[in-house]
């Protein structure tokens, strides 16, 4: 019984690792193969698109887009961080108003959030205002879900340990609450982060004066498919980066507690 | 008749990287039909690989199983198991779960559902035939999953520790409920436990196995006359038998637990390996 | 943590407050309701912002008696549905792959683990580009969307399967096609629908948000339209439109979900 996964890995590891390798270079080539088959006007190649990214950066077009979005990103996200889990948090110490609010946060969680980003280009108007104010809106839910969800997985001996000890509040949070959510919390702000990302990028595409998502749809006017795939590949680079970054971090935090209980499969 | 020929399992043979383990080696037994054997030993000593190895759910490495002298190389429909864990299937109720190996050998409805009555009968689980398992204690679950057995009329029938899940007095209740159906049936029954008592209780021969690789320490006959009632069970010769087997089991048990604390630490004291195995969801 | 009433195991008890949690959330949702249609009515918010609930709700009515919605929910649906299946027919057979062979799934793992955070929004310009203003650059997206959920799904649902449940079927000798309709299939059904739900909710989304980016019809261009051209009665009926469709389509799958839970083990 024990010895299927001892048979199974060490063998298979190597192969693994050139799989993994193996699998980008799979892309780049059918994305090479694409644009041959399909001409210069659909598609360039990844040579191409890298040159115009090159240039994008030394010319300054790409820099100036980039600029926006990452600004917008980093004030949205640190707004849709700080409520979430303070939210989170608050909701999560009362098993009763977390019970109360659930189905209002769940259910306007599960909506195409996208939807209502007129309200927030009406309250907010077409600037950098509504695109941080929606780019909150769109990445705060996971945020709160999680850290409300982790809050309930917090031990309650634990809790009676610090209260017969006589921690003071701000201990109990500090020593009890967050160590014992951390995990949970993590996940959270790495959906978190996506979700804003997306937000701000649709937010970008349909309305808004700047930003990497404002150029795509501009260059799709002016059919520059180039510079189209060098914006597509710089945004999927950020995410894929900062997203492997949170993993890193998820995976240190697992080792340190030791794999215990998971929180939320989502 | 159940016959084990030099019966032998050694795991991680094709691989070259991990070292082999000798999990059962040298198994011979012969069953007359309707016997009651069971077969005791310490912990990790291979009694579920033999299990496995009998219903030929797993390939043994070397020797064979013969049942009434023909040699079998696929799972038998002469044998039929139970197994520790609930293995009744949450989709099914209890009826389908029961009738599950004769609708899957094409018997037509009737047949089967009257033949699944009758083994739900038997097990004494009559009035819950619509009831899905979800709703059914461990015990009732074992029933069933002794009746999905019986239906199929198995000759031998293999179990693995199937009680062990149970509390004592279910257990009990159990081990007499599992006489009444030999006898009734009068099958021939290879029964796993790590209980001494249980097998003292239930079997006609005890046969028991050493620590990894596991073989036949000894195969003790049961002196005790049957039915096994509170008088027996309390007589002097109980308390021998199971004295007798406490004492061949003691030396094995340390020396198993003596191998698992040997392994764990080994486990433990390779970190840069286990680290690598664990590493790529960062990645 | 701290349940609110100390000792409270009698039924009584629970009941109360179980009461008392539908009582709060009825007033929750009331006093969210009566936000939007009070602000608005009383002059708080401009009728340019905002417009009362009921006034969104007779207008859809008008709407969907004028005939003017049909079309709408017509090539929207129609996308939904074309993309959903389409992620069914490649999602399914490529879980049963990944759970076949363990290795591929070890190789894909990473990248499937970042597929969620990269904006496949971004993507949709560049499919217009290639494939035109119609459905298809809106069903590609939305078959982005909720593909890989599915396969995910599936092949951690065959996976979680119990190996005793196999060991049950290998006694009784079953045909490799036995063993798959009849033991793996129903073992992983509740995982599997699961994917199935959310690769649902996904194709909705992916669907709504590319016409409200850019589309000729559906009900997400519905609402981006009514915003171009300054319609906000439009606007905000096709927007709570959209939302009351993917509650409804949320709730329904939710209980269909729990069904199949509650058949499964506890």
């Amino acid at each position: 019984m024990s010895t299927r996964s001892e048979t199974s890995l060490p063998g298979n590891w190597s192969i693994v690792r050139i799989g993994r390798i193996a699998v980008p270079l799979i892309i780049l080539a059918l994305w090479q193969l694409g644009a041959e088959v399909y001409g210069q006007f659909a598609l360039a190649t990844p040579l191409e698109t890298f040159e115009t990214m090159v240039d994008g950066f030394q010319d300054g077009w790409m820099v100036e887009d980039l600029l926006v979005t990452v600004t917008t990103l980093i004030v949205a996200y640190l707004i849709a961080v700080v409520s979430g889990v303070w939210v989170g948090i608050m909701l999560g110490l009362s098993r009763f108003w977390q019970e109360v609010f659930e189905p209002v946060i769940l259910g306007t969680y599960s909506i195409p959030k996208i939807t209502l980003f007129p309200i927030f280009l009406l309250i907010f108007g077409l600037g950098m205002d509504s695109m941080v104010a929606f780019g909150w809106f769109h990445g705060v839910f996971p945020v709160l879900i999680l850290t409300m969800s982790a809050m309930t997985t917090i031990d309650d001996t634990h809790m009676n340990v610090a209260q017969s000890l006589g921690l003071s509040q701000w201990q109990r949070f500090k020593e009890v609450i967050v160590p014992s959510i951390l995990p949970g919390l993590v996940i959270g702000l790495r959906l978190g982060f996506s979700l804003t990302f997306l937000g701000i990028v649709i937010g970008e595409m349909f309305a808004a004066r700047a930003g990497l998502g404002h150029s795509l749809m501009l260059y799709m006017e002016t059919v520059q498919v180039d510079r189209m795939l060098a914006i597509i590949t710089v945004l999927v680079l950020i995410a894929a980066v900062i997203n492997a970054a949170f993993y890193i971090i998820e995976a240190r935090l697992r080792r340190r507690a030791g794999s215990s209980g998971d929180v939320a499969a989502m | 008749m159940l016959e084990l020929h030099d019966l032998s399992k050694t795991y991680g043979l094709n691989d070259s990287s991990v070292s082999t383990v000798n999990a059962v080696d040298g198994i011979d037994l012969t069953i007359e039909e309707g016997e009651f054997v069971s077969i005791i030993g310490p912990t990790g000593c291979g009694k579920s690989t033999l299990f496995e190895l009998i219903g030929r759910l797993i390939e043994p490495t070397d020797g064979e199983v013969r049942i009434d002298g023909d040699t079998i190389t696929e799972p038998d429909e002469r044998i039929g198991m139970v197994f520790q864990d609930t293995s009744t299937f949450p989709w099914l109720s209890v009826i389908e779960n029961v009738e599950f190996g004769l609708k899957m050998n094409g018997v037509d409805k009737t047949e089967r559902r009257e033949r699944a009555r009758e083994m739900i009968e038997l097990v004494g689980l009559k009035g819950f035939e619509d009831a899905s398992p979800t709703e059914l204690s461990g015990g009732m679950n074992q029933r069933v999953a002794i009746a999905r057995t019986l239906v199929m009329n198995p000759d031998i029938i293999l179990m693995d520790e199937p009680f062990g899940a149970l509390d004592e007095q279910t257990r009990l209740i159990l081990g007499e409920e599992l006489l009444r159906i030999w006898r009734e049936t009068g099958a021939t029954i290879l029964f796993v436990t790590h209980s001494i008592n249980e097998a003292v209780h239930l079997s006609d021969r005890i046969a028991v196995m050493s620590a990894r690789p596991g073989r036949f320490k000894e195969v003790v006959e049961n002196p005790l006359p049957r039915p096994r009632t509170d008088e027996v069970l309390g007589k002097d010769e109980y308390n021998e038998i199971v004295n007798r087997l406490w004492d061949e089991l003691r030396s094995e048990s340390k020396k198993g637990l003596q191998q698992k604390m040997e392994e764990e630490a080994q486990e433990h004291g390779a970190p840069e390996g286990v680290q690598e195995h664990g590493a790529p969801e960062g990645a | 943590m701290a349940v609110e009433s100390g000792h409270g195991i009698g039924s009584v008890d629970l009941g109360d407050r179980a009461n008392r949690i539908r009582i709060y959330q009825t007033l929750v949702v009331v006093g969210l309701l009566g936000l939007i249609e009070f602000l608005p009515r009383f002059g708080l918010v401009e009728p340019t912002t905002l417009i009362p609930l009921t006034e969104m709700l007779s207008e859809i009515v008008s709407l969907t008696l004028s005939g003017e919605l049909t079309p709408h929910i017509i090539q929207t649906f129609t996308a939904i549905f074309a993309a959903f299946a389409l992620g069914i027919l490649t999602g399914i057979p490529t879980g049963v792959l990944l759970w076949r062979y363990e290795s591929l799934k070890d190789v894909l793992d990473p990248y499937l683990l970042t597929y969620y955070a990269i904006p496949v929004f971004a993507f949709y310009p560049l499919l217009i580009a290639i494939f035109g203003l119609n459905i298809m650059p809106i069903i590609t997206i939305a078959w982005l969307f909720s593909v890989v959920i599915i396969i995910t799904n599936t092949a951690s649902g065959l996976k979680e399967i119990p190996d005793i449940y196999p060991e049950v079927g290998k006694n009784l000798n079953l045909t490799s096609a036995q063993m798959f309709r009849h033991i793996y299939l129903p073992a992983a059904t509740p995982y599997v629908f699961t994917g199935f739900k959310l690769g649902f909710i996904y194709a909705l989304i992916g669907t709504v948000a590319s016409e409200f980016i850019l589309a000729e019809n559906g009900l997400g261009w519905l609402i981006s339209f009514s915003y171009d051209s300054f319609d906000v009665q439009t606007m905000y009926a096709s927007m709570l439109f959209v939302i009351l469709v993917s509650l409804a389509v949320n709730i329904a799958l939710i209980m269909i979900e729990r069904r199949l839970y509650r058949r499964a083990r506890t």
